[in-house]
């Protein structure tokens, strides 16, 4: 959801106390989104194929940030190796955020791996910065994730003392300079190249290019560095995008009195969906998803689940769909309250309306129409079938969640039997209700020995006294006379 | 039975479809009792020989009436225009062929490497007249085309039927029959065969998974649904085609009667003047060479030799060959560029008249029809080396002589190692991108045949994983196949008529070159003429090194000049002071050159051939040694023997020598030894040297030689293996040894400088080659923007014989060539030593400025690195309106770098540094840990334990040398010899392979001027180093 600029505090004039930024860091939130496998020797690795952070096993075993993939599992035999996932990533930051906002409405994210909060106003209502920290590592904890702090008047300096793992708060931008100075130069947030050029020229600690004439640094290292020294130094104003919780809808009804009738409770959850659909519109959102409890006696529940193809806001329509899955249900006892939960609120894309004809076209309705049976059904109960590129008649074809491609034009059965069955003979012939005659064949099909089902088979066409098309195969695998019952034609 | 012949056929020269090699395809239709068997590669003819040869093979081995005898082969070509359709064509005798050929250049040479481009209308341009068609209809055939194919190939002309169990073979076969009878052509049978016999399904598949570039479960549909595609019994052919069909191919085979022997062989002809034969005009020039070899008149014994080698040239006609390369040297002489011959024919007396090679006969001993022999038929093999740098000159010279459409390079098979074997294979699996890598890396150091199972372990895959069965058997499978045709390194064919009428000539990856579709063994298989014009760096350096001296000493010194047999230069090498010198400054050979003190020229041959993994693994090494020092009695088993074996002690050391015991004590045919040769070179790819040795071991047994010979002979030849290195070759190399020793030991400076400048080359970095000059008194001054040229250059010194080294500005990483260019034309017209006068006077950019900052090449004009940096980033871009831009600034506050950063920035531009070594500023710390000097080792007794460090150059781990690992560490007082035995390396894996610097705990071992640190603990210290960049040169 959209983010609010913080109001841009003038920095240098005003007389009002300073901000301070208390900046926390997970150094190991890459590593941490992953769950914990066997191997405590663990790498998450970037797209490029390069170690982006370890697990402290790994380590020991002499796996470093940056180095290739191969080098490192060459390291450790053990190694558990992690595709970096950047998303999953900052839902953790998130997350955390989130978890933060109970100290401070000021908080703003620093992705990858920080999260920056003003608490200066805080300091009174929770006794103190000692009464943040402890506070703040009862709402983290939960969490899991390592963490490393640093209070200072500006954000950068913040994250970059948290960076650089000192765990300190300093107050007031005059001290800033002194205590900065003793950092080292890569553990300012620049770019590879121009970090290494900085080397070349001799600066080694921030206190360097302190001392470096500010004309002379832009004109050669850029305005960029210039203007990001001084919001270290808060020289110059930085104002940041506040991070904003996710909307949530949550609402009750209880009944008058507690009942089983369908009509009662549906005539409740209306109200609820009404509601839910005021408080979309309100945010310009729909849903595709709400859940819905009818609470019964003695605190147990009914959990029933409402969802739709497409994010929609059509109280009418949820309802019906309620009511739909409803019916399927048989409830326990009578019902003395609903509630009604919603977390999957996204913006809301109305459909395309046509300007001459009124269409609510045959795609929606079979769209409905799918609903309908799913929310009677329960779950994803409907499957398509997709045609897949394979040899293999059992292969060619799996159950999807969409209509797939159209397959191939060959000879194959309309029905196939879930497994093949075994043929018998009768007077050394052929017999399935009847005498069979190969009519075409053979078909060899020599497939599959990469996944563990080689086949190796030669189809024929058959036919029985009445008049059956079968599909059979010989299985070249067995014995000779192996012979198989694999579909029949329409 | 029905006769049957297969007219479709592709081997595994259709890279990555064709799944059986052509030997293969050929021993499997003979023991079907195919009548015939067509080779038909897609657009290609390349595995054609392989086959024929095979042909050959097995008709000399059947005993008459056998079956396997009656098998022809028949050469064509499988096509597809680019419209889809799909022909075989079939060449009946040579006009068509030639014509084949021809047509299969032409599409060859419209596309880029590796593929190929033909439309109808080019077709109907080249029609191969006389050629055979067969026309293999899509399924929803268009009848015009087989209407426009019989009009191409009118008579010639059939349509194929492939019934391969599709399912609807009667229907297609009705429906084939139909289309003939309306086109009136005649259908034959035939079977898309991909595969010698069905269990090559499995590798067929993965073939196609590779060139599709996808795993096999995506696939679906792109493989084929069977393995029908393999040379089918009769019996079953018979059961599914009717008997007119196969009769049909028999019928065609008939018509096919051209065979690969018909390829005669002419020699240009325009070498030769009018009125003179080839061999009068070679005996001429002999003569004159003689006059100039021996101006007093040659030696008798000389004399007789030339004569008897002129004999037998003449007896085999091989003039034109000799007149060929004499006319390439002459040419390379006249253009002063050197060059030196060696292999079989070169070190003859006749190459040595013609200055082909330098080696004299008068001081060696070989016989040179033991490298032409009367029985093998095949031309005589001379390699010549050329300056590397000049190469180029001299192959568009053979062009120009001879025109594109008479000279072409020969090609090079690339075949699956066992690297690009896994990783092919585990992508076609499945595998993830890293653990394929992983496998292919760790392959790199523990090689073999097979993918050992420790190493899967550390990969964390398991050995009874089914995917890793699969791996290790489709590797396996795979290794030997080849991938694609490449480059020759410089084996040239050259021909009297048009070579796009004997073999196909198609692009090569690098533009305006072009390769014929036959190897360098196909072309001596086929008697075909080939020289090979090769490049070596030492031949560049040595001309450079002359050079110099001649600037220095105002003398022109060419290579003759150089004393031979100089007793100072034995001594250097006796102690082993062999940096640089060709051929004999590997570690391995460093610790051989004090055991076996080479004194004389004879004893440089042996020192070159000796330290090879051939030897080695024969175990011959020790022998020699131990007899040389007078420690064991040299016997022979026979007088023969004895002949053949005296000059080395008695110990075989040469790929010659053994095959000539195969001849006398074991009762080869010279054809049969040549044959052993051969198979020497393959066995490790394909084996079969099984019959050898039986036949060996018989032999000897028969001529009374005792087992334990008999044995070790045996061991000593599959030692060989591809790695035995031929006497022939060997003497060249000695002399090149001989001569870079003797510049190294007189010339330092010159050397050194010769070699930085021809590199890349030899076993040493820079930085090592500047040591070792530096530890010989040579003064190395720094890189300098005011006196640097492109390359090294000597600069003379007052008080001193030798000039002083100034390192070239093609040192400093990431200066561009252009920038180096511009800054000398810059500097030649005068600048007034100013950064900024500089930049604008030679326009160069920020990027190359800074890497002349980066390489302390600046310090003349600007200051410290850090100043340096700091003017260079700050010099403003000159504009037209203000040239001279200049801002008026405040002294930065800079601090100057300490020793220890200026050492590590040299070596992260340049890979070396004029200041201290880096070891010698860690020596305190290093010195309270312990740690020793490299210098003092030499001072501990025999067997007492000491550490060392220093910063790893060598990693070496050769396959000869079962599992041990050699380092060789480098102090600021030398280099330091390391043992890793497995028992060591397995647990310390990482400090083995990661350290740049490491410490080595061990025994000090030392034994006839040779220490070897034999290591127990070893530790990383490359933290200490800070950032020094030094790489170590990981070799095989």
């Amino acid at each position: 959801m959209g983010r609010a600029p913080a109001d841009s505090r003038d920095t240098s004039t005003d007389r009002q106390p300073q901000p301070l930024w208390l900046c926390i860091r997970f150094p190991r939130l890459a590593l941490d989104i992953h769950p914990p496998g066997q191997s405590p020797v663990r790498a998450v690795i970037n797209a490029d194929n390069s170690v982006h952070s370890v697990s402290d096993a790994a380590r020991a075993a002499g796996i470093e940030t940056g180095m290739p993939a191969g080098a490192a599992a060459a390291l450790s035999r053990a190694l558990q190796i992690l595709p970096r996932d950047v998303r999953r990533e900052l839902k953790a930051l998130e997350q955390a955020a989130c978890r933060c906002c109970q100290v401070t409405p000021t908080v703003s994210l620093a992705p990858p791996d920080a999260v920056a909060l003003d608490v200066r106003s805080s300091l009174k209502l929770f006794g103190g910065f000692a009464g943040i920290q402890s506070i703040l590592q009862a709402i983290l904890a939960p969490l899991g994730h390592d963490y490393h702090w640093a209070a200072a008047p500006t954000p950068e300096a913040g994250l970059l003392l948290a960076r650089c793992r000192r765990e300190i708060k300093i107050e007031g931008r005059e001290r800033l300079r002194s205590a900065l100075g003793g950092l080292p130069l890569y553990s300012l947030d620049l770019d590879a190249n121009l970090l290494m050029r900085l080397h070349k020229t001799g600066i080694r600690q921030l206190r360097d290019l302190w001392r470096l004439p500010r004309a002379g640094l832009a004109r050669r290292f850029g305005l960029e560095l210039v203007a990001y020294l001084d919001r270290i130094r808060g020289k110059r104003p930085d104002p940041r995008a506040l991070y904003l919780p996710p909307l949530q809808f949550r609402s009750q009804w209880e009944l008058p009195a507690a009942s089983a009738e369908h009509a009662r409770i549906s005539d409740a959850a209306d109200k609820l969906f009404r509601k839910l659909v005021r408080f979309l519109r309100r945010h310009d959102a729909g849903t595709a998803a709400v859940g819905v409890r009818l609470f019964h006696l003695r605190s147990s529940f009914t959990p029933i689940h409402v969802g739709t193809r497409e994010h929609a806001r059509d109280a009418a329509h949820l309802l019906h769909l309620f009511d739909q899955a409803l019916q399927c249900r048989t409830l326990p006892g009578p019902v003395t309250g609903l509630e009604m939960r919603c977390a999957d609120i996204q913006a809301f894309t109305p459909p395309c309306q046509d300007l001459f004809r009124n269409t609510a076209s045959e795609a929606q309705n079979w769209q409905h129409t799918l609903e309908e049976l799913e929310a009677r059904l329960g779950g994803k109960t409907i499957r398509h079938i997709e045609s897949v590129d394979d040899h293999r008649p059992e292969n060619a074809w799996r159950y999807g969640l969409s209509a797939g491609r159209k397959a191939k034009p060959r000879q194959r059965p309309l029905w196939l039997l879930p497994q093949p069955q075994r043929l018998s003979h009768r007077d050394r012939r052929l017999w399935y209700r009847g005498y069979l005659t190969l009519r075409s064949g053979p078909e060899r099909i020599e497939c599959g020995w990469w996944d563990g089902q080689d086949c190796r088979r030669d189809y024929y066409i058959a036919s029985n006294p009445q008049r059956a098309r079968l599909w059979i195969f010989q299985d070249l695998k067995q014995r000779s006379d192996t012979w198989y019952l694999h579909g029949l034609f329409g | 039975m029905s006769a049957y012949a297969e007219l479709h056929c592709v081997s595994s020269f259709t890279f990555l479809r064709g799944a059986s090699q052509p030997q293969e395809l050929v021993t499997q239709a003979a023991e079907l009792g195919y009548t015939a068997l067509a080779i038909t590669d897609e657009c290609s003819v390349a595995g054609v020989v392989q086959a024929h040869l095979a042909v050959r093979a097995l008709k000399g081995a059947a005993s008459p009436g056998a079956r396997g005898f009656s098998l022809k082969l028949i050469v064509g070509s499988e096509f597809r225009l680019e419209d889809g359709l799909k022909f075989v064509l079939l060449s009946t005798d040579r006009a068509s062929y030639g014509g084949l050929v021809h047509l299969i250049t032409a599409a060859r040479r419209t596309a880029e490497k590796g593929g190929y481009h033909l439309t109808r209308k080019q077709l109907e341009c080249d029609v191969p007249k006389g050629c055979i068609a067969l026309w293999i209809p899509a399924e929803a055939a268009d009848p015009r085309d087989g209407e426009w194919l019989s009009r191409c190939f009118p008579g010639h002309t059939w349509i194929a039927v492939e019934l391969l169990l599709n399912g609807d073979d009667r229907q297609q076969l009705c429906r084939l029959q139909e289309l003939g009878r309306q086109l009136c052509l005649p259908l034959c049978a035939s079977g898309d065969v991909h595969m010698h016999e069905r269990g090559r399904r499995v590798l067929q598949d993965t073939l196609t998974a590779i060139r599709m570039r996808k795993p096999l479960h995506e696939l679906g549909g792109a493989l084929y649904p069977n393995g029908e595609r393999h040379l089918r019994p009769r019996e079953r052919l018979a059961h599914l085609y009717p008997q007119a069909l196969l009769a049909a191919t028999v019928a065609i085979a008939k018509r096919c009667r051209f065979s690969l022997d018909e390829l005669r062989y002419e020699y240009p002809r325009e070498l030769v003047p009018n009125g003179r034969t080839p061999h009068s005009w070679l005996c001429r020039l002999i003569v004159a060479g003689m006059r100039r070899r021996w101006p007093q008149g040659a030696p008798t014994r000389v004399r007789r030799l030339i004569e008897h080698e002129l004999k037998l040239v003449q007896e085999l006609r091989y003039e034109p060959y000799f007149l060929t390369v004499h006319d390439i040297v002459a040419f390379a002489r006249s253009q002063g560029i050197l060059c030196q011959g060696r292999g079989s024919a070169a070190n003859s007396a006749i190459c040595y008249c013609l200055g082909i090679t330098e080696v004299d006969p008068a001081r060696m001993n070989l016989l040179f029809e033991r490298f032409i022999s009367r029985e093998r038929n095949e031309p005589p093999d001379i390699d010549v080396d050329f300056e590397h740098e000049r190469r180029e000159e001299v192959i568009q010279y053979i062009y120009r002589k001879y025109g594109r459409d008479r000279a072409a390079l020969a090609s090079t098979v690339v075949t699956y190692r066992p690297r690009s074997a896994v990783r092919d294979v585990g992508k076609a699996l499945g595998m993830s991108l890293h653990q394929v890598d992983g496998l292919a890396k760790s392959i790199q150091w523990w090689d073999g045949r097979d993918v050992a199972c420790d190493h899967l372990g550390q990969m964390g895959l398991q050995t009874d994983n089914p995917i890793i069965k699969r791996l290790r058997y489709l590797v396996k499978e795979l290794i030997g196949f080849p991938r694609h045709l490449s480059q020759h390194v410089g084996g040239f064919v050259i021909t009297a008529g048009p070579l796009s009428r004997l073999v196909p000539i198609e692009n090569a990856a690098m533009p305006e070159r072009t390769v014929i579709q036959w190897e360098k063994d196909d072309l001596e298989a086929l008697g075909l003429l080939k020289v090979d014009i090769l490049g070596l760096g030492m031949l560049t350096a040595i001309h450079k090194a002359l050079d110099y001296i001649s600037d220095h000493t105002g003398r022109q010194w060419v290579m003759a000049d150089i004393p031979g047999e100089d007793s100072a230069v034995y001594r250097m090498l006796q102690r082993a002071d062999t940096v640089g010198v060709f051929q004999i400054e590997s570690r391995a050979q460093m610790s051989m050159l004090p055991r076996l003190k080479p004194r004389c020229y004879y004893d440089l041959v042996i020192e070159i051939a000796i330290v090879r993994p051939g030897p080695i693994q024969g175990q011959m090494v020790h022998p020699y040694l131990r007899r040389r020092s007078g420690k064991e009695p040299v016997a022979y088993p026979s007088a023969e023997v004895k002949r053949v074996l005296e000059r080395t002690l008695g110990v075989p050391i040469f790929q010659e020598q053994v095959m000539q015991l195969s001849i006398i004590a074991g009762g080869f045919t010279p054809g049969e030894a040549d044959q052993l040769r051969r198979s020497m070179a393959a066995w490790r790819r394909r084996g079969g040297l099984q019959k050898f040795q039986c036949k060996l071991m018989q032999g000897m047994r028969d001529r009374g030689y005792d087992e334990r010979f008999a044995g070790q002979i045996c061991q000593q030849i599959e030692g060989f293996g591809e790695y035995g290195f031929p006497e022939s070759h060997s003497a060249s190399f000695a002399l090149l040894a001989y001569v870079s020793s003797w510049l190294k030991h007189y010339y330092p400076a010159a050397f050194t400088c010769a070699l930085l400048n021809s590199r890349p080359m030899g076993f040493y970095a820079p930085a090592q080659l500047i040591q070792d000059a530096r530890r010989h008194g040579v003064e190395v001054r720094p890189v300098d923007v005011r006196y640097s040229g492109e390359e090294c250059t000597l600069e003379p010194l007052a008080d001193s014989a030798q000039p002083a080294l100034r390192l070239g500005l093609c040192m400093v990483k990431g200066l561009s060539r252009a920038g180096i260019t511009r800054l000398l034309v810059a500097r030649k017209r005068g600048w007034t030593a100013d950064l900024q006068d500089l930049k604008a006077r030679a326009g160069l950019g920020t990027r190359d400025l800074g890497s002349l900052a980066a390489a302390g090449a600046l310090e003349g004009l600007a200051g410290h690195r850090h100043r340096a940096f700091w003017e260079v980033n700050g010099v403003p871009a000159s504009t037209p309106l203000l040239p001279q831009l200049r801002f008026a600034e405040g002294e930065p506050l800079l601090r100057r770098p300490r020793e220890g950063e200026d050492v590590v920035a040299d070596y992260a531009s340049m890979g070396l540094s004029l200041g201290r070594h880096p070891l010698a500023l860690l020596r305190p710390q290093l010195s309270a840990g312990g740690i020793r000097q490299a210098a003092e080792l030499w001072r501990l007794a025999n067997g007492s334990t000491a550490t060392a460090a220093g910063l790893v150059i060598c990693r070496q781990r050769p396959g000869s040398a079962s599992g041990v690992v050699f380092l060789t560490l480098e102090d600021e007082t030398g280099h330091v010899n390391v043992v890793v035995w497995p028992s060591a390396s397995e647990a310390q894996r990482r400090p083995l392979l990661q350290s740049r610097l490491l410490a080595v705990t061990g025994a000090v071992q030392r034994e006839d001027g040779v220490l070897h640190l034999i290591a127990g603990r070893l530790r990383d210290l490359t933290g200490w180093l800070g950032q020094l960049r030094t790489q170590s040169r990981d070799f095989q």
